[in-house]
């Protein structure tokens, strides 16, 4: 089920009204059941799925921790290479195997030969990638001896299905989230209110700024040959708050559903587009992604420590990584790819910048200085986001040289932008939205929390706000009838 | 314990405040189609003895305000376009929960109907719309969770229970009528003014039957039986349309045998050959009514009932009171309509009213006696055979319908007219100079007077029989294409 369905909302508060009446003892096992179901809720077959993948990371934990008794590290580097082997086929032969056969068959066209027919038409199951990242992440934690094996198999089946993060992330880790399984959570108001708060500015990130840009975005890019050059422009700038609206609602609602009943979930993404660089970016766009290839790859692979082009090289193919992860095509590999030189070009030309700033006398700590690397950086990124919203390859490079060479500057006059899907009112609406997220982070940037601002007011304006919170997300969100339930753009990863 | 006390009570009082003001916002943003159909019956839903169930072809061809004005009868026309039996069923299931009628109309043009709801040809969707104009009005009960439950698949049925999740979207529409919603003068009905013409239906003997079980028979006999149950009269009816194959007759023709199964009446118009013209008193291509094939209708069934049922004539009773006013906003809007229009044969299909009297005058030579239509329309509102001898000669034609006293006065050529009538003196003369003149009540205005270089082909004056006042006053001028390009101005 959806967040942002009639039926998550019937059975959240179930969720959590038993949750906080039930005994302790049974606490767990009610949110291993309501996990079960909110996944069954979409298709009850790639149950097994999850089953396998939970059932291989928690025996890899368990002999794991017996071979490291025994100081055998051998058995335990062939643990973790089989829990990694079995996950990752799992992923490999539902994400990659069309991928893979397609490309091979291209290469053999060349020679007229075709090696399988490609079209198995697997249907990708929804979140594999998170909880099978989630639960390998545990298999490393285990051989690192940085988390202790969990022999509750229970306890250990909620952590990588736990219903607010299964599907779309965050990529937790046990350090954080398995210790607290076992922490006894009671109802506290104040808690409850931040939970509530913080899935409200996740429904709004999601219904209000995602879902009403997607029109725009869709109506622009689903026919990019008759929309050139501004168009595209608006188009792609408007894509990088849809995703961010939609990936960042997403975690925010999962968040805030967590802490609800107690559990605290790692902090997903953090001003992203206040970013001073690109590698700035990765540090405070989806963190828990970022993370756990710097941890798991990136620092396995040498990291810094094996010389400036090793580092380089590593970060080239944790981005290459990074961007097959997103999608089985090449338009996310050049993703990928494009971010890994972003950052590469950025270390290399270092040395070079700060010439050019002694040379002019530039003060890095100035606020124009400042915004200009934060406005260079967001061309950077949203140049890339091209690569990521573009059905094919072909595609990102034909709006790329439509972006080029279309000259149509009075669409911004005229009121062309008025006819991509969204009336006059819903687009300013929509830019109203957006201009409010902006806001909220460059605020969370300087240190100022809304949200606790808002819990520090008095009783009838702390009402105000929330009941205007709720009549906006529900006034000028895209949810119900007419919206047909869109799916989080996540879930395909 | 305090605290805890504390907090629940805040809970549920902010819930509160939020449930007020999602409330009132869901009735900012929601349709008005709904609540402007229905505010009248759920005004008063207790006092109507008579109510119709159906389609479209009731919608259109049952107008209860006529029902009063004729009959003193009380009635609510409850249907709704595409509406088939099965919604039927739950319209009247949820009706007899505010009402209780002394006799319930059913129309069986959807019996051949095997699904619960209609959809589109093309497409394949449900028409939801058309049961939103029901479903939005009707306030939440058990009754309307079950119609809900019965009639959608599971994930339709959201957009039922809480509209606002179809119609918050509207924020970017909305406009004075939202916030000032207005009510249908019409007691349910709707009338359309637009001319189709159209075949009439196939001749079939009454026992050629289709007696097929259809899903439409199950609901209708269900109904028939909830209404036999409750101790309330129904009557069967098939409004006629135009186009109807044999095998529609068919089906219709089973009426028959679902009638005498339950020992009812079945009022099949289709049988009247003389009810509809169905030239000039249809409105589209679907072969529904219009305007003037509805008020044949409607006073045909006023008959019927007032015959075959014990159904009181309220214009006496002081708690009906508030009928004569509601007939008098129905009275202004249909000469606002009336006013307003500018289609000539529109305009001569509204004159088919028998609340209001009128005036024609069509000078020698006009051109539209070369318009069969319009003459046909002019036939329909009550010209007789001299039209057809002015049309013959090509002279002068005068014609008063006085609906008042039921007269028809018709003045060709030279002849003249001196007459009191309620709505004054007519006095109707040619001058020195060869000119038609028509006086009223002593007054200097000629009626007849063109300001305008052409001459009229039509002048029309239009009296409201209830007080005598002259309501509207046009003059047309017919395209030389003879195609609908005709003007129609003021009088001077």
């Amino acid at each position: 089920m959806l967040f942002n369905s009639f039926h998550f909302l019937l059975f959240f508060p179930i969720v959590v009204l038993l949750y906080f009446l039930i005994p302790k003892s049974l606490k767990n096992l009610w949110l291993l059941a309501a996990s079960c179901y909110f996944y069954i809720s979409w298709n009850a077959k790639y149950m097994l799925l999850l089953f396998f993948s939970t059932a291989v990371t928690y025996a890899s934990g368990l002999l794991l921790a017996y071979f490291s008794a025994k100081n055998s590290r051998k058995w335990k580097k062939i643990i973790v290479g089989i829990s990694f082997f079995l996950n990752l086929s799992l992923l490999f032969w539902f994400k990659y195997f069309d991928f893979i056969i397609v490309n091979i068959n291209r290469i053999l066209s060349g020679l007229h030969m075709r090696l399988l027919n490609p079209a198995f038409d697997i249907l990708l199951p929804v979140g594999i990638s998170f909880y099978i990242f989630q639960a390998l992440s545990y298999t490393m934690d285990v051989y690192r001896e940085e988390t202790k094996v969990e022999r509750n198999f229970m306890k250990y089946a909620l952590f990588v299905s736990f219903f607010p993060q299964l599907v779309a992330g965050p990529i937790e880790r046990s350090k954080n989230l398995l210790c607290q399984l076992g922490e006894n959570h009671s109802f506290e108001f104040e808690r409850v209110r931040e939970g509530l708060l913080l899935m409200l500015w996740g429904y709004f990130l999601k219904l209000a700024v995602a879902d009403r840009i997607a029109v725009v975005v869709d109506t622009v890019y689903g026919d990019y040959a008759a929309y050139g050059g501004g168009y595209l422009v608006v188009a792609s700038v408007l894509f990088a708050f849809q995703i961010y609206g939609d990936f960042a609602g997403y975690s925010t609602i999962a968040a805030g559903a967590a802490q609800v009943m107690g559990f605290h979930l790692m902090e997903n993404f953090d001003c992203p587009y206040f970013s001073q660089s690109v590698s700035e970016f990765w540090r405070r766009w989806h963190i828990s992604l970022s993370t756990w290839f710097r941890d798991y790859l990136y620092i396995p692979l040498g990291g810094n420590r094996k010389g400036t082009l090793r580092k380089q090289f590593n970060i080239l193919v944790v981005f290459l990584m990074s961007g097959l992860w997103h999608g089985a095509q090449w338009s996310f590999v050049v993703w990928g790819g494009l971010n890994g030189v972003f950052q590469i070009a950025g270390d290399c030309l270092k040395p070079v910048r700060d010439k050019l700033n002694r040379i002019f006398c530039l003060d890095r700590d100035t606020l124009g200085h400042k915004a200009a690397k934060v406005f260079v950086t967001f061309l950077l990124v949203d140049f890339t986001w091209v690569f990521f919203r573009a059905d094919q390859l072909k595609d990102a490079f034909l709006i790329i040289k439509s972006i080029l060479s279309v000259h149509n500057p009075w669409i911004f006059f005229d009121n062309s932008l008025y006819d991509l899907g969204l009336s006059r009112r819903e687009f300013q609406v929509m830019l109203f939205s957006t201009g409010i997220l902006l806001v909220s982070d460059f605020l969370k940037y300087r240190g100022i929390r809304i949200r606790k601002v808002i819990v520090q007011q008095e009783l009838w304006c702390r009402w105000l706000c929330y009941i205007s919170a709720v009549m906006f997300v529900l006034l000028f969100g895209v949810w119900g009838s007419a919206y047909n339930e869109s799916s989080f753009i996540y879930f395909q990863f | 314990m305090k605290k805890t006390l504390k907090v629940i009570v805040r809970c549920i009082l902010f819930i509160c405040v939020l449930a007020v003001v999602l409330g009132k916002t869901a009735s900012v943003v929601g349709r008005k189609e709904s609540y402007s159909k229905y505010a009248d019956y759920y005004d008063r839903p207790e006092e109507f003895d008579v109510l119709f169930f159906g389609t479209s072809h009731v919608l259109r061809g049952v107008f209860p305000m006529e029902l009063w004005n004729d009959y003193g009868i009380v009635s609510y026309n409850m249907s709704n376009n595409a509406e088939t039996l099965a919604e039927s069923y739950w319209v009247l299931r949820n009706t007899l929960d505010y009402s209780s009628p002394e006799l319930v109309v059913i129309d069986l043009y959807k019996i051949s109907m095997n699904e619960k709801i209609g959809r589109d040809e093309e497409t394949g969707e449900l028409f939801k719309e058309y049961l939103h104009d029901y479903m939005d009005a009707l306030p939440m009960s058990w009754t309307k969770l079950q119609a809900i439950w019965d009639l959608l698949p599971p994930g339709d049925r959201m957009e039922f229970l809480f509209d606002f999740s179809l119609y918050h979207e509207r924020w970017s529409l909305l406009g004075k009528e939202d916030f000032d919603p207005v009510k249908s003068p019409e007691k349910g009905a709707e009338g359309y003014a637009e001319i189709v013409s159209t075949t009439g239906p196939v001749e079939l003997a009454t026992d050629v039957r289709n007696e097929e079980n259809t899903l439409g028979k199950y609901y209708l006999e269900k109904m028939i039986e909830l209404c036999q149950k409750k101790g309330i009269e129904v009557l069967l009816t098939c409004i006629p349309y135009g186009g109807i194959t044999e095998e529609d007759r068919e089906w219709i023709n089973s009426g028959y045998t679902i009638a005498e199964k339950y020992g009812i009446s079945y009022a099949n118009m289709l049988e009247e050959e003389e009810l509809i013209n169905y030239s000039i008193d249809c409105s589209d291509s679907n072969s529904h009514l219009n305007v003037s094939g509805g008020r044949k209708v409607t006073e045909y069934l006023g008959a019927y009932m007032t015959e075959h049922y014990e159904i009181p004539d309220r214009r006496n009773q002081k708690n009906c009171a508030e009928w004569f006013a509601d007939y008098q906003n129905y009275m202004e809007e249909k000469l606002h309509l009336l006013s307003a229009e500018a289609d000539i044969y529109k305009y001569l299909l509204l004159l088919n009213d028998q609340s209001m009297s009128c005036c024609c005058y069509i000078r020698a030579g006009s051109r539209i006696y070369d318009d069969q239509l319009a003459i046909e329309l002019l036939h329909n509102t009550g010209s007789d055979k001299r039209l057809e001898e002015a049309r013959i000669k090509n002279e002068d034609y005068l014609v008063l319908f006085d609906n008042y006293t039921g007269q028809v006065y018709e003045f060709v050529g030279d002849e003249t007219f001196e007459r009191n009538v309620q709505f004054g003196l007519f006095e109707y003369d040619t001058d020195e100079n060869g000119e038609k003149q028509l006086h009223i009540e002593f007054s200097k205005d000629n009626y007849l007077t063109d300001s305008t270089e052409r001459p009229s082909d039509l002048h029309v004056l239009v009296f409201n029989n209830a007080n005598g006042e002259m309501v509207d006053k046009a003059r047309f001028i017919m395209a030389e294409s003879m195609t609908r390009k005709e003007i129609k101005m003021q009088a001077d």
